[in-house]
């Protein structure tokens, strides 16, 4: 039989569900909903912490997943990893990915400029409705197509097309930078500035790299 | 007085809403009329894109049903008519971000500053068709002449009935005068035997659509397409001229367009 890649197990501060990282979320889904089934009601009322097996976890995946275990009685608490990765919620916090909680500088209270530790790293492509939240620096290794958004309270990093909406220095650093190899962006915001991308296609050019100069942001050529 | 909210939709997807939605906007807003449009469609908005809009968004529809922003801050002139606005979705959420009741709130406010709000409804019969019909006071019904698409508009129109928007009218869309002629499509007759509604109006199937909403302009501002020809004249329908619906005629070969030069022919 193969080991099961749903698995509940009860710790001191309540229910632990562990799920294998590996296994695409539709089939944890369905092992999910067969382990609830099979266990009838027993863990009904229950607050059930979740570990992702390191998995960056779609926001609408979470909410899934919320909703199959309130169909059971049980309910959600904060993850124990949550992923930096939503396809939706304005609202959600940034949150640190797996395993970066062990940074020990993250930004000073006072200070808006990240720690240069504090980094995402994601090697994907963002589509259109994704969006990415992340309270420091990210580097993307894919492309940011048109409709995906990008949020980071420090430097954004594009080692692809950038064709969506950057917001760096989203909590007020005025220093953060956008830079991208193919370098389109819809939108882009720096802090509290915002520019559009200009209504006539130019053809693009080379890595570009955009920033506050003044009162507004300019875009020039990463390498001169 | 307060404007008028008017809803397109379709049931179908793919039948044309969104590019009727921006071209009669379009159409109304150069009549003189302050126009906006509400792109209902959370989660897959287009009518941004199609209006060339896109760049400009920074608040949204759930931004405003949420009270991030205000409903002003999230309106967007368009680049082209002064009296055209867009109301755009939002990309990253889905169609639960917004109630039927914050909708209803939000088009009435609307109404009170323009002559028409449309709102642009997304395919499907769901909690997004449920939002866009929510503060609508009339219907437009899009379809094309395809019996998938027939069907589907006429269990819309079943719906729109039971929310009490009587009277929808009917647009029919990419009409191919050369099939019906061959007999090979449905006609408008046809469609209204099967839907039993009032017609507003007939869209010539026209590539100067593909070409416009690929370059983010509405086809009515191209006063050489007969599609835009169309939309303008479904606009002054609205409005309350009695124009007849005439079926396109044939796609113009060399002799129709020289004929026509000539004044041979009148369209």
């Amino acid at each position: 039989m193969n080991r099961p890649k749903v698995v509940f197990k009860g710790t001191r501060d309540g229910l632990l569900l562990r799920l294998d990282g590996s296994v695409p979320f539709g089939e944890l889904l369905s092992q999910l909903r067969q382990r609830l089934q099979m266990s009838a009601n027993f863990y009904q009322g229950g607050q059930v912490r979740v570990e992702w097996g390191g998995r960056q976890v779609l926001e609408s995946e979470r909410r899934e997943l919320e909703r199959v275990m309130a169909e059971h009685g049980l309910v959600l608490a904060d993850s124990a990893t949550p992923g930096p990765v939503s396809d939706g919620g304005a609202r959600e916090k940034a949150q640190s990915p797996a395993g970066t909680e062990l940074v020990p500088n993250g930004p000073a209270a006072g200070e808006t400029r990240p720690d240069p530790a504090r980094t995402l790293y994601v090697r994907r492509t963002l589509r259109s409705g994704q969006r990415l939240r992340y309270d420091g620096h990210v580097v993307i290794m894919g492309d940011v197509h048109p409709g995906a958004e990008v949020v980071a309270a420090g430097d954004v990093v594009v080692l692809g097309r950038l064709q969506g909406v950057v917001h760096a220095g989203s909590n007020g650093d005025r220093r953060a930078v956008v830079v991208a190899l193919v370098f389109e962006p819809m939108q882009l915001r720096i802090a509290e500035l915002i520019s559009r991308a200009p209504d006539d296609a130019s053809p693009p050019r080379g890595p570009e790299q955009a920033e506050i100069r003044g009162e507004q942001i300019v875009v020039r050529p990463l390498l001169d | 007085m307060a404007g008028r909210v008017i809803v397109i939709t379709s049931g179908k997807g793919g039948v044309g809403k969104t590019t009727t939605t921006a071209n009669l906007g379009m159409a109304l807003a150069q009549l003189g009329r302050r126009v906006v449009m509400i792109d209902a469609d959370i989660g897959l908005r287009n009518l941004d894109v199609v209006l060339g809009l896109e760049n400009r968004i920074v608040y949204d529809l759930v931004n405003v049903a949420e009270g991030t922003c205000r409903l002003r801050q999230a309106l967007i002139r368009d680049k082209r008519c002064e009296t055209l606005y867009l109301l755009p979705a939002a990309q990253t959420r889905d169609k639960e971000a917004v109630s039927p009741e914050q909708m209803r709130k939000i088009t009435e406010e609307l109404a009170q500053e323009f002559d028409y709000v449309l709102v642009d409804s997304p395919a499907g019969i769901e909690r997004g068709f449920r939002n866009a019909i929510a503060g609508a006071k009339e219907a437009l019904v899009v379809t094309t002449p395809e019996v998938s698409a027939v069907r589907d508009a006429d269990r819309i129109i079943g719906l729109l009935e039971a929310e009490e928007l009587r009277e929808p009218r009917l647009i029919l869309n990419r009409l191919r005068p050369d099939m019906v002629r061959r007999g090979d499509m449905m006609t408008m007759d046809d469609v209204l035997e099967i839907l039993a509604i009032k017609p507003i109006g007939i869209i010539p199937d026209d590539e100067s659509i593909i070409v416009s909403t690929n370059k983010g302009e509405p086809v009515v501002l191209d006063p050489h397409s007969r599609a835009g020809q169309a939309y303008r004249e479904i606009a002054r329908r609205l409005e309350g001229e009695d124009l007849p619906i005439s079926p396109p005629q044939m796609a113009d070969g060399f002799m129709g367009r020289l004929r026509r030069l000539i004044g041979l022919q009148s369209r």
